[in-house]
């Protein structure tokens, strides 16, 4: 057959839809014969760091009496100044708006640089305990080194590491494994402290907007953020003290569904109505709990269903008629 | 056959072709805007997230409704319980045809319904036979009719698992073939389903079914590899021949399988590039770090640690060579951003896995590590965890 995308354009120059320079355009642009290998080679160059650094997170707390130990540990911080020495040499000049390296590759070093400084920060509180016996201190601080890293060079890369850091210093393991394992909070007081920083990062987040600072970082942020305040919501839900929690969930959700207008964001969007719609039968399930009615509600949840899903379908057809509207 | 109007489908395949000439660049906005509007077309979803979204709550419609059906019939169930996933099926069924009627298609729900009510099928017919080789069957066959009427590309890997897994059990249980010819004989299915791809592949007025050929396609390459894959044929070995490999002895043929562990995904990997296609580089590149697997499974040649930094300098080497010999190409492979395609997202994304990977504290739960000396256990670990 001929290749798909070709027959369906010259398909819609058959029904007069595009001009028939654009059709040369186009076939000439496929003789080329283009195979861009971009994104598949710089997600290896992202997955030979990652195995990198899990390897050497690892070597720096073996034989901790040995020699071999203090020559790795050496290798380390060797490696770690050579990262930023370079970066810093090749780095476009400090830059409110969004910069770019010439190389790509150097993204890349930064993110081996400040994983690096990361694990040496971490084994010297073992070996030294610099800051106390409180590991927390040692989260915080990897979390500025790397903000700072993440601004002047302008990686989201390092900028996620730093927020994914900030939560394990209020003492959340924000990441998607334990999110799934169950092993989540029930500790009120943590769940208000995640509510906290999340509602601190959408703060700055409009702050960073108003003096136009990294704007383009809004999307990792306001991630972090809805999933932060989301999470400890909804976990916040079946705590007994479920009232309280609940005006910040719904404050949030509306927060977020505005939001998500705005940039047109199908992601903000589609999370919004998913921790809506679990934090709505999460209520649901409270009030009817052990309730006579019980069976009932079995009865009719189809209707429930249905009429939740025709509110889904007219909330997504009017985000994608105005999201389609606003393409230039 | 088809559920959907042949029109319709077509209309759909042009909007999208249009949709990425547009973000090619290629068109203009108001010629997207006069394609969308003045064909008519299918309800899709074309974002995955939103996809995914009516997907559960198509299935949680789904589950309701079994669960209102069977309060209601609680009476009749017990006498006649086989029949029951049957008539889940026809409830499914029904409901699809509906959704189909009005022009839903990839929509999200038209998959859940699809998914649950294939579910239900091949539940019914287990309880029914209590045979497997009668579910496998059932899959096979419902599975590609459910491909061909509903457009329906995940039902295709149901069709292809359906076939394998039937051949398989009716050689390892019922012995029609002898079961040390399975690993060839898989090879050749993958061979065989390989061409079958490119036969109908190479149908013009196929094109709707794109996306069911390629699931064919990356069916078939996954299955050519794991059918000689050293550890999988080692471990079948082990289990189905009683094949007991004592230290210093290997399997039988040792040598086929621990080159064609390798071989397959080099191949893969050159043939993608040579043919420019994409999904076939993903197989190559992922088959090749399991045999990577496969071989460290048998023989630990070094701590998993030194294997990690080893392995990333080499990957990095190897990338930043490639990166370095195709960063001024024009034409054919090349390191130039595909045109339209947006780097935001790339970034988005890594900097969203990275927040998984990386072990910024000092991993208070690595405490099962070998530590190298005593004496300073009570060191690290704070109170908190």
């Amino acid at each position: 057959m001929t290749d798909k995308s070709s027959f369906l354009t010259s398909k819609l120059f058959e029904k007069d839809f595009i001009s028939k320079e654009q059709l040369d355009d186009f076939k000439e642009y496929k003789a080329k014969n283009i195979f861009s290998l971009n994104t598949e080679l710089l997600f290896l160059m992202y997955a030979s760091v990652l195995l990198f650094t899990s390897g050497i997170g690892v070597l720096v707390y073996q034989n901790i009496d040995s020699i071999g130990h203090i020559a790795i540990l050496a290798f380390v911080l060797l490696l770690t100044v050579l990262c930023f020495y370079f970066s810093f040499k090749n780095a476009p000049t400090f830059n409110k708006l969004e910069t770019k390296f010439n190389n790509p590759i150097y993204d890349y070093v930064i993110l081996t640089g400040s994983i690096l400084s990361c694990v040496f920060l971490g084994y010297i509180q073992f070996q030294y305990a610099v800051f106390g016996l409180d590991y927390k201190w040692v989260s915080l601080s990897s979390a500025l080194i790397c903000f700072l890293i993440a601004y002047y060079f302008d990686s989201r890369m390092v900028l996620s590491i730093a927020l994914t850091a900030l939560t394990t210093f209020i003492g959340i393991t924000l990441t998607p494994q334990k999110v799934f394992e169950n092993e989540f909070m029930s500790n009120p007081v943590l769940l208000f402290s995640g509510i906290a920083l999340g509602v601190l990062l959408v703060v700055w987040t409009i702050y960073s907007e108003k003096v136009e600072l990294k704007k383009h970082f809004y999307f990792v942020f306001y991630t972090f953020a809805q999933h932060l305040i989301g999470i400890c919501c909804l976990s916040g839900l079946f705590q007994e003290q479920w009232y309280l929690f609940l005006p910040i969930f719904i404050g949030i959700i509306y927060y977020f569904y505005k939001l998500s207008y705005t940039y047109f964001a199908t992601s903000f969007f589609v999370f919004t109505l998913l921790y809506g719609f679990f934090g709505l039968n999460t209520l649901f399930s409270k009030v009817f709990d052990n309730s006579f009615l019980f069976e009932f509600f079995i009865m009719i949840s189809p209707f429930y269903f249905i009429g939740s899903i025709f509110v889904f379908i007219s909330l997504v057809k009017k985000f994608n008629k105005e999201k389609h509207a606003s393409i230039s | 056959m088809q559920a959907y109007h042949k029109d319709l489908l077509e209309n759909e395949a042009m909007i999208s072709n249009a949709k990425s000439l547009f973000t090619q660049k290629f068109i203009s906005k108001e010629q997207l805007k006069e394609v969308t509007s003045k064909l008519v077309s299918l309800d899709t979803n074309p974002n995955l997230l939103v996809r995914f979204g009516f997907f559960l709550l198509g299935c949680f419609l789904f589950s309701s409704i079994v669960g209102s059906v069977s309060l209601l019939f609680i009476p009749l169930l017990d006498s006649n319980y086989q029949i029951v996933p049957f008539f889940y099926f026809g409830v499914g069924i029904i409901v699809l045809e509906i959704l189909v009627h009005k022009n839903y298609f990839k929509h999200g729900l038209d998959d859940a319904f699809i998914f649950c009510s294939q579910l239900a099928l091949y539940i019914g017919v287990g309880i029914l036979f209590e045979s497997f080789l009668a579910v496998y069957l059932t899959m096979f066959v419902f599975g590609a009719l459910f491909c061909i009427r509903y457009v329906n590309a995940l039902s295709m890997f149901v069709s292809c698992i359906g076939l394998i897994a039937f051949i398989f059990m009716a050689i390892t249980e019922h012995s029609f073939i002898p079961k040390a010819l399975l690993p060839f004989i898989a090879f050749s299915i993958a061979v065989l389903l390989y061409s079958i791809y490119l036969k109908l592949n190479s149908i013009d007025g196929f094109y709707f079914y794109e996306f069911a050929f390629q699931n064919l396609k990356i069916f078939s390459l996954v299955l050519g590899y794991f059918s000689l894959n050293y550890m999988v044929v080692r471990e079948m070995s082990a289990t189905l021949l009683n094949v007991e490999v004592l230290p210093g002895e290997d399997i039988p043929l040792a040598f086929v399988f621990y080159a064609s562990t390798f071989i397959i995904p080099a191949f893969y990997i050159v043939y993608s590039l040579f043919k420019k296609d994409r999904i076939i580089l993903f197989v190559g590149i992922l088959t090749f770090a399991y045999s990577i697997f496969t071989i460290r499974f048998y023989y630990q040649l070094l701590p998993i640690e030194v294997a990690l930094v080893i392995g990333g300098i080499v990957l990095f080497i190897v990338a930043y060579l490639s990166i370095k010999r195709l960063q001024f190409c024009e034409t054919g492979l090349t390191f130039k951003p595909d045109r339209g395609s947006d780097s935001s997202l790339l970034k988005n994304a890594q900097a969203l896995i990275v927040s998984t990977q990386v072990p910024n504290a000092p991993a208070p739960n690595q405490s099962d590590m070998p530590f190298g000396g005593g004496g300073f256990s009570g060191g690290g670990a704070g109170g908190k965890f």
